[in-house]
């Protein structure tokens, strides 16, 4: 994976940077005598590093192992191997001790805005949380600027979650994640759980956090307007694998692995008359439990090769835009096309 | 949780008038000195085992005390086991249950396989039991139903701390840097606060019953000192000659514990996660 650090684009200023993680669960053993206990491999082998300031995405379907990622990075999951520097500071088996005031500078907005609201308190208290816990003076009037920040009026101070609606606990939500000036924000899923309209609004909130206070933020979805949207760069994320990362616009504009294209292509378009086909994958997303020898993509893939695709794992190669893809069609040489030039899997659209 | 509980006494007169009945006896036993006309111990071997009269409202027994004055002294020691009982189990199940259930793992297993175990008697024969090891009297009945119906709260407050531990707002708490032990106390406690509720008034109910059987068989409340239980046992023998006696005891008995089972039910109903109305 050594080269996956080579290419990432550098960054002068690194706020986060994830290098070779892996989550992997254990399961308990289904029966009682023998039988060997089974690993569901969550995510692998994932490197990627974020600047100071930058919107950074993640995107890929359900199970793909992207909130898992952030889980691991937050030090909700432990990592099973890999190294995670946030800060400077190696925080991957840090003791949460240790790791406690650290805490403060990431935070994280969660999807299901009913379940991430502790519904026995009132907003005024859920605001207040994390200044109380790292003993932070506060008054009244900081609950209250907070509340400003996400948005949301002071007469929802005294109300308890339930009585609000979802983009508004949503507000609540991201007050509570600004409350420590964090400077990431990991956010996970923040408006998939939301009507359309709200959606906008609670993107647009965000997007001026981020230029305003200038927070780095992790926006995980899987959808990848949103993404492109939001972020500047993005890695697209399949079976706990990355398979393609760059900047965003290049990326959705551009894609050159066959999965981003998948996804891309799966995208509503505004305009009925840009008629752009739409690969449809087959098949559902293997099992964690056993992934896919070699590529993991390379039993739903339009464009598989042969038998290399199921049999070596691909490196990643760079690709026009700027950033790299896992697939064995962006190797130099190969028929198909040649990376360094052009945008690459032209062929295979009609295939599906 | 107050406002779903009077949402549903709104619309269930039993429950109203179960929780009338529980604070009657409750200030009954508060106020037991007060209300008694007469001093329950004082004997009178002239006047035993008169019929209800005017003096004595609901007669006198075979030493000639004060049939009614008893019976509000028994309101009284039935409270105190039952509260005493109640509030110790409440506290120490719900302490193991949430503690087992946060941590997981070994002392997860450990404590409840020591619940399965003490469960898998009836919590009247635990009770008797653990007396015959403690010793009989109003404290050792005490202790004795307070061990048998902890396990319960252990399980109960395990379990729900199972799926609130899988809740988005305690990854929160963790996210903000939130200690385990404030995450217990605020974030997982106020929410098991429900079922120990429900609990609590069946476990109420329980203790009562349980209070007057040990009394009853002698191995509670010691007479002199009046008791549901021991009324009942010493009306007994005079069933056919003085019946109300040990009728007065039951019906009293009786009532209490209806009223608390009602009021179990109205509660679990009030705070049903499965009906709860926003």
């Amino acid at each position: 994976m050594l080269q996956h650090r080579c290419i990432e684009m550098s960054q002068v200023d690194p706020l986060l940077q994830v290098t070779d993680l892996s989550k992997h669960f254990s399961l308990r053993k289904e029966r009682l005598w023998g039988g060997e206990p089974q690993v569901l491999r969550a995510v692998d082998n994932v490197t990627f590093e974020i600047g100071r300031g930058e919107s950074f995405g993640l995107v890929g379907e359900s199970g793909s192992g992207k909130s898992t990622l952030a889980r691991s990075i937050l030090r909700l999951h432990e990592p099973t191997s890999g190294r995670i520097v946030f800060r400077g500071t190696d925080i991957t088996h840090l003791p949460e001790r240790d790791l406690r005031p650290l805490r403060r500078h990431m935070q994280m907005v969660f999807q299901d805005t009913k379940s991430s609201l502790n519904p026995r308190l009132r907003i005024r208290d859920i605001v207040a949380e994390p200044l109380v816990t790292h003993k932070l003076p506060h008054s009244a009037a900081d609950v209250n600027e907070l509340m400003d920040k996400a948005g949301l009026s002071e007469v929802f101070l005294d109300r308890f979650p339930h009585q609000l609606s979802g983009g508004q606990r949503q507000r609540v939500g991201i007050a509570r994640a600004l409350a420590l000036s964090p400077d990431l924000i990991v956010a996970d899923e923040p408006v998939s759980a939301l009507d359309v309209s709200i959606q906008a609004q609670i993107l647009n909130l965000l997007k001026v956090l981020q230029s305003e206070m200038g927070i780095t933020f992790l926006l995980i979805a899987h959808d990848i307007s949103v993404v492109t949207y939001f972020c500047q760069r993005v890695a697209v994320m399949y079976l706990g694998q990355v398979v393609e990362l760059g900047p965003s616009r290049e990326v959705m504009g551009n894609p050159s692995h066959p999965y981003t294209r998948a996804l891309v292509s799966a995208v509503p378009r505004t305009d009925p008359r840009s008629r752009r086909s739409r690969i449809v994958l087959r098949g559902e997303i293997p099992s964690p439990l056993s992934p896919p020898t070699g590529c993991p993509f390379h039993t739903r893939c339009p464009v598989k090769i042969g038998p290399i695709c199921s049999e070596v794992a691909p490196p990643a190669y760079p690709t026009a835009s700027g950033g790299w893809a896992a697939c064995h069609l962006l190797a130099p040489g190969t028929g198909a096309s040649n990376s360094a030039s052009s945008p690459l899997i032209q062929t295979g659209e009609g295939k599906v | 949780m107050i406002e779903s509980i009077s949402t549903e006494m709104r619309g269930n007169p039993p429950m109203i008038i179960a929780m009338a009945i529980i604070t009657i006896y409750m200030a009954i036993a508060l106020f037991a000195p007060v209300i008694a006309p007469n001093d329950p111990n004082r004997q009178d071997l002239r006047r035993t085992l008169e019929a209800p009269s005017r003096e004595y409202p609901l007669g006198t027994d075979e030493y000639g005390r004060d049939l009614l004055s008893r019976l509000v002294y028994a309101t009284r020691s039935s409270t105190v086991v039952a509260v005493s009982v109640v509030v110790a189990s409440a506290v120490i199940g719900t302490a193991l249950g949430i503690f087992a259930g946060y941590r997981g793992g070994f002392v997860d297993s450990l404590l409840m396989r020591a619940s399965d175990i003490m469960m898998a008697f009836p919590s009247l024969v635990l009770a008797l039991g653990l007396i015959a090891a403690i010793g009989p009297g109003l404290r050792g009945t005490i202790i004795a139903l307070a061990i048998a119906y902890t396990p319960v709260y252990a399980r109960i407050v395990r379990g729900n701390v199972l799926s609130i531990k899988e809740e988005a707002y305690i990854e929160s708490a963790q996210t903000i840097g939130v200690n385990s032990t404030r995450i217990a106390v605020r974030h997982v406690l106020p929410n098991v606060a429900g079922p120990v509720l429900v609990q609590g008034a069946l476990t109420f109910a329980f203790a009562v019953l349980s209070e007057a059987g040990l009394s009853f068989v002698g191995l509670g409340v010691a007479p002199p000192t009046a008791s549901f239980g021991n009324i009942i046992a010493s009306g007994r023998d005079y069933i056919s000659t003085a019946p109300w006696i040990s009728t007065s005891s039951g019906i009293a008995t009786v009532l209490i514990v209806l009223s608390l089972l009602i009021l179990a039910d109205g509660l679990r109903d009030a705070l049903d996660p499965y009906q709860h109305r926003f």
